[in-house]
């Protein structure tokens, strides 16, 4: 009797163990990878789950970014001033490949991708565009993570509100 | 884009350091609101909520808020100390609970939490 309430005891433990792994390795983020184009999808996953430290995880350190006319100079300053409109509008849109080419060689590698974007804007209007984006990947201890990045857009309306709600942002980290 | 109306966002600066505990960890801070992103805060306000840091040696790093004050935060233990924390790092915290799910996303029934991202 003892010896199988110990077991049941036991069984339970393996179990919420088990469970308790489970979750850990569901929000566990990326932290780079293997394959280029990977790291890319990885981030824009990572932003469609509003999952702010796995799309941070995916960044170099000596990340610049070039969105819609406006220049991010530094990771800490993506992070802090777009990152989370970026996350939003990922949450609010859908962007399907249209097109991707890969090149590069060694540690260092682009991905260059046309995105088809639908969805809605703060008013309700409908969003229907192309998006070119360009990523440079950098690899270190053996992974990839974006040390540039670039979108443009055909829809000179939304670019021209990109770089007004940028410029309307708060001023950058002084670090 | 439309923004996500159900998360919330509480963008700051580390103000300076708070104490530490008798094992010489540090789960507190003191903040200053930095940035568009920020609301006066009241006791408990964050509690539960994620928080990022955006700078320094914790970048991409993330803990829970256990508490906070009009002017302080103290993160849960269970993510481990913020001992590299630094004064004038920023941060970010946002509605989003341990499970991804926004903390203000519409119930979509009894016991289930919205999907992040869908």
């Amino acid at each position: 009797m003892q010896s199988d309430r110990k077991t049941g005891r036991a069984g339970r433990a393996r179990a919420i163990v088990a469970i308790g792994l489970a979750m850990f390795a569901s929000l566990a983020w990326p932290q780079g990878q293997r394959i280029p184009a990977d790291a890319v999808d990885a981030f824009h996953q990572a932003l469609r789950n509003k999952d702010t430290a796995a799309a941070l995880s995916l960044l170099d350190r000596e990340l610049v970014v070039f969105e819609f006319g406006v220049v991010d100079p530094t990771a800490e300053v993506y992070a802090f001033q777009h990152l989370p409109f970026d996350i939003d509008a990922a949450a609010a849109s859908t962007w399907n490949i249209e097109n991707r080419r890969v090149g590069g060689e060694g540690d260092v590698r682009w991905v260059l991708t046309t995105y088809h974007v639908t969805g809605r804007r703060g008013d309700g209007s409908p969003v229907d565009l192309m998006t070119l984006e360009t990523m440079i990947l950098r690899r270190t201890s053996g992974l990839f993570r974006i040390v540039h990045m670039h979108w443009s857009t055909n829809d000179a309306q939304f670019q021209a509100a990109s770089q007004r709600g940028a410029r309307q942002a708060a001023a950058p980290p002084a670090k | 884009m439309a923004p996500d109306p159900t998360i919330r966002r509480y963008t700051g600066a580390v103000a300076a350091l708070g104490r530490r505990d008798p094992e010489g960890k540090l789960y507190t801070f003191k903040l200053s609101p930095l940035g568009p992103r920020n609301f006066p805060l009241s006791r408990d306000d964050l509690r539960g909520w994620r928080m990022t840091i955006l700078s320094g040696r914790h970048f991409g790093e993330v803990y829970w808020v256990n508490g906070n004050t009009e002017s302080e935060v103290t993160v849960h233990r269970d993510n481990g100390p913020i001992d590299a924390l630094d004064v004038r790092d920023v941060f970010i915290i946002e509605s989003i609970d341990a499970n991804g799910a926004s903390m203000f996303a519409p119930k979509t029934g009894a016991g289930s939490a919205a999907s992040p991202g869908v």
